[in-house]
């Protein structure tokens, strides 16, 4: 990476201790954020992006969760060794998170203004309740909440989803912090409110040099929102590069797969209804193995995949992992077709 | 924007939070809403008892006679700041007490001057929460200097009748000189005061002896008195073993031991054994030194003066016992009842004197049920008290860190409850020497705060995996904070309800226990000890029972019914 990089996560793995089993939900992935950047998580329901960010801020349960290895450098540190109470002055301070469900993420019995105060008060525990309320309000208003000093009296229930969602937002980024972890966060909301949360988090991110880990799986919006992209698949990575590249020219199976799946701006309705769907599903967490975890579900998988594909270079940042990738070269892909692949390719 | 309610959320109106919906759904509801209205009068009369019954007046002005010096005290203000009792259940009702008046004193100049003045809701809403404060440090204040408070309400007038003080001065000079001797003298000097006999005034009640009788020369008639007294006397403690009996004659067998003895009159032969006869009666008239009963038409004469004075505390309609002996006339006259000792019993119910009756030792019921208020009261809240914040610290702990936690804490709580409690309470109480009504209050709470405890660690479990709480931990809140300040308010509605029927079955436990005899030491009044009394007392004093019973019932029902509101004004579903 070019520029000194804010937040460096080296091989970090998460297991979980289940009674079927260990769930390596994240095993050794490894991506960096840029101050001021924005990086999108995208894969399928089920393949560790809410681990991942769980993990870099610490509020997985122990046990059954456990950080089985790797580092999050954050800043100069290894958040990964702090002790508990260091790591909650990390937490909301300098490292942010919101919700995919602002309804359930604020406390129905406060004000939104005391929570928003609240989030202030956790970090500077000298200040005056009453300049705490100020600066609420103040951040109410600079989330776009109309009326914000009689808005900030009322109960979350009062509030539409998307305007939960702002004061989310105004929790998270009252104290400041260099980065913010966005889970899915338009998922709950309708299209035209979705918009708005994703204008208003791009904002922030210019005005105040906010760097953004954004979760999704909403192609549109990586492609709208972030600069580089990691794909994640059954707990690893299997793909990283520019946003741009990976639209272009999609190098892993699974990539081209999801951006199959999904609807082009200029498609028809007939179009759509004939759009392709990677068959299979995520395997349960218990059940990776130490081979390709693609492989049930790859229409090309073959021989070689029973050995697991490491990472690598396709030219700039563009990395993945894929033996059949890496046998082909990057030629195979330079025109995706829309066409090569169907149902029947698959290999279950 | 859509901004739109979720379909679930209860009806709000705008600006109103959860709890002010709750509160106006609570009022929809009449029985609770009365109920609730039931609770708050009891314990403002609880907080208002000494003023209502005491035998200590609000004021006192006395000129003692012969000095020329009046004085000016208010002794149940100096109770109020320093009561008697070492229960600080008294301090708390008492603080309560004089938080009623300065409350008003404070706020409604507050107010008035606020009041058309155009201020902001903000300023409002600072004004109104200054005045309060200031009221609840103002009420604080005379306790912090109970020795202050008595010196400043007594009043040394000098010189009151400078004409009065000289003519002492004179008979003094003449006594001295020896022209006054014995009995003039006492009269000139009788004759020199204005006014020879004390007059008391009173709100209604007639007689205030109990207090009067702490200064004995005032009972001579030697002083001018004022005095203002609270409406319910509340008569001193006697203390007496005799049991009330129903009116008939008894034969003395031995120290306390009577037995009703079958003779129409007292006239008749009396059977071999029995010298001394116990007279239960009611007093029909009094003349002279004499007694008319209404049972059987019998004169009890009383001759030695001692026994006489006791007939001041008689009256027509009283209920009294005589101990005396038959003396046979001499010269073959009717025999006569000669008492020796006379008192009164139990009085009923009367709108004259003891609107609810007297106990068998005089104590009035209402005074005794009015003070028994305070203790009866403060056990429910008290104990509930305790077990809720016990139930909240150790089901939170067992909801909120589950694991080794959990199944440590939930084993204890099974074990608890495999204890019966009351017989627990029982057990511990009968184990303990000096006994107070604090202890009582003490082990209720420690013996019950496993209902809580589990309705806490369910809430605690169900809360914690919520996206607030892991949003709450994402801003770097510890975990006390998350525990009390993000979960527990969402905790609290459940609790709320079980602490309201909690506190109705205290107050039944702390009753049970009195009238077992496990309570407050005797002579503490409490409902449960008055019902005690009342019990052994059924035939013939029926308002010793029914009384506190009432009292008791309406405060337990009173509790159960403002529970169930709450409990239904926080369920949405049963909105209406
Ligand atoms: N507490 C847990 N115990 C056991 N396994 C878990 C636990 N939490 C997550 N997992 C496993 O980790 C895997 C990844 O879950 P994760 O929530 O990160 O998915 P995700 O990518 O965020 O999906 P989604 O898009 O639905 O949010 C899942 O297979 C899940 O089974
Ligand atoms: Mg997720």
């Amino acid at each position: 990476m070019s520029e000194e990089s804010l937040l460096e996560v080296r091989n970090l793995r998460t297991y979980f201790h289940t009674d079927a089993g260990v769930a390596r939900a994240v095993d050794d992935i490894s991506f960096s954020i840029g101050a001021g950047q924005c990086l999108a998580l995208v894969g399928e329901s089920g393949c560790g992006k809410s681990v991942t960010s769980l993990s870099i801020m610490r509020l997985l349960q122990e046990p059954p969760a456990r950080v089985a290895g790797g580092e999050v450098r954050f800043a100069g540190r290894d958040l990964l060794k702090l002790e508990p109470d260091e790591m909650c002055k990390v937490r909301g301070a300098e490292i942010s998170m919101i919700f995919q469900e602002p309804q359930a993420a604020l406390n129905p019995v406060f004000t939104i203004g005391d929570q928003v105060a609240e989030a202030y008060l956790v970090h500077h525990p000298e200040a005056r309740a009453k300049d705490a309320m100020d600066r609420a309000v103040d951040a109410l208003r600079s989330v776009g909440i109309p009326d914000p000093g009689r808005r900030a009296l009322d109960y979350p229930h009062q509030l539409s989803g998307g305007m939960k969602q702002r004061v989310c937002i105004a929790i998270a980024l009252i104290c400041e912090p260099k980065l913010l972890v966005a889970d899915e966060p338009t998922t709950a909301l309708d299209v035209t409110i979705q918009a708005q949360i994703l204008d208003l988090l791009r904002d922030m991110q210019q005005k105040r040099g906010l760097a953004l880990l954004l979760i999704t799986h909403d192609l549109g919006i990586v492609a709208e929102m972030a600069e580089r992209t990691c794909v994640m698949y059954a707990g690893k990575i299997v793909e990283s590069a520019p946003t741009s590249e990976i639209f272009a020219r999609p190098l892993h199976p699974y990539t081209q797969g999801l951006l199959r799946a999904r609807p082009e701006p200029g498609s028809s309705l007939r179009d759509r209804r004939r759009l392709a769907v990677i068959p299979g599903m995520v395997p349960a967490a218990t059940q990776f193995k130490d081979d390709c975890r693609f492989r049930p579900r790859c229409p090309l998988a073959g021989d070689l995949c029973h050995e697991e594909p490491k990472l690598e270079a396709f030219g700039g940042e563009h990395r993945a992992a894929c033996w059949y990738t890496r046998r082909e070269g990057i030629a195979a892909w330079a025109e995706p077709a829309r066409t090569g692949n169907n149902q029947g390719g698959a290999d279950v | 924007m859509a901004d739109t309610p979720l379909p679930d959320a209860p009806a709000h109106a705008a600006g109103e939070g959860y709890w002010q919906l709750v509160w106006r759904q609570f009022r929809n509801r009449r029985l609770a809403s009365i109920s609730f209205a039931v609770i708050v009068i009891l314990f403002l009369l609880a907080a208002w008892a000494p003023l209502l019954a005491n035998g200590k007046p609000f004021y006192w002005r006395e000129i003692p006679f012969g000095a020329s010096q009046a004085v000016t005290t208010y002794p149940l203000l100096q109770y109020l700041v320093a009561p008697t009792q070492e229960f600080s259940v008294e301090y708390l009702f008492n603080y309560f007490c004089i938080l009623t008046l300065t409350l008003p004193l404070v706020c409604l100049p507050a107010y008035l001057l606020s009041r058309g003045r155009g201020l902001a809701p903000k300023a409002v809403r600072k004004r109104s929460t200054y005045a309060v404060l200031g009221a609840f440090a103002l009420a604080a204040l005379p306790f912090l200097a109970p020795g202050f408070v008595t010196r400043a309400a007594t009043k040394v007038e000098r010189a009151a009748d400078p004409a009065m003080a000289q003519r002492l001065k004179e008979i003094e000079a003449e006594y001295a000189a020896g022209k006054l001797v014995g009995e003039a003298y006492a009269t000139a000097k009788r004759e020199a005061a204005a006014v020879t006999e004390f007059r008391i005034l009173r709100s209604w009640r007639l007689d205030e002896r109990p207090y009067l009788s702490d200064f004995a020369d005032l009972r001579e008639g030697n002083a001018e008195v004022e005095a203002i007294f609270p409406p319910v006397s509340a008569d001193p403690v006697v203390n007496t073993s005799e049991t009330l009996h129903p009116p008939g004659v008894y034969g003395r067998l031995g120290a306390r031991r009577y037995r009703k003895i079958d003779v129409e009159s007292i006239d008749e032969p009396l059977p071999p054994g029995v010298s001394r006869i116990c007279l239960v009666a009611t007093v029909n008239e009094i003349s002279g030194g004499d007694v008319r009963i209404l049972e059987r038409d019998t004169r009890v004469h009383i001759e030695e003066d001692e026994t006489r004075a006791q007939l001041k505390d008689l009256r027509a309609g009283d209920r009294a016992w005589f101990m005396g002996r038959r003396v046979e006339a001499e010269g073959g006259g009717a025999p006569r009842f000669v008492a020796e000792a006379v008192r009164p019993e139990s009085r009923p119910p009367a709108w004259t004197r003891h609107l609810l009756g007297t106990d068998r030792d005089g104590r009035d019921v209402l005074a005794r049920m009015l003070l028994g208020s305070r203790i009866s009261l403060s056990v429910g809240i008290v104990s509930v008290g305790i077990y809720v914040l016990l139930g909240i610290l150790i089901g939170g702990l067992a909801g909120y860190f589950r694991g080794i936690v959990d199944l440590a804490i939930s084993r204890l709580i099974e074990l608890v409850i495999c204890f019966p409690s009351f017989f627990l309470i029982l057990v511990i109480l009968a184990t303990i020497e000096k006994r107070s009504i604090f202890l009582v209050m003490l082990i209720i709470g420690l013996t019950s705060w496993t209902g809580v405890a589990r309705l806490i660690r369910g809430e605690f479990l169900k809360l914690a995996d919520q996206d607030f709480v892991h949003s709450a931990r994402a801003l770097g809140c510890g975990s006390l904070r998350i525990m009390f300040r993000h979960i527990l308010p969402n905790a609290m509605g459940p609790v709320l309800v079980a602490a309201a029927f909690g506190v109705a079955s205290a107050v039944l436990t702390e009753s049970s226990l009195s009238y077992l005899g496990f309570g407050a030491p005797p002579p503490t009044p409490t409902w449960g000890e008055m019902i005690k009394q009342g019990k052994d007392n059924i035939e013939v004093a029926w308002w010793l029972l029914v009384y506190p019973g009432a009292m008791i019932f309406l405060t337990v029902t009173a509790y159960n019914l403002a529970g169930d509101g709450l409990r239904d004004a926080m369920d949405p579903r049963m909105k209406r």
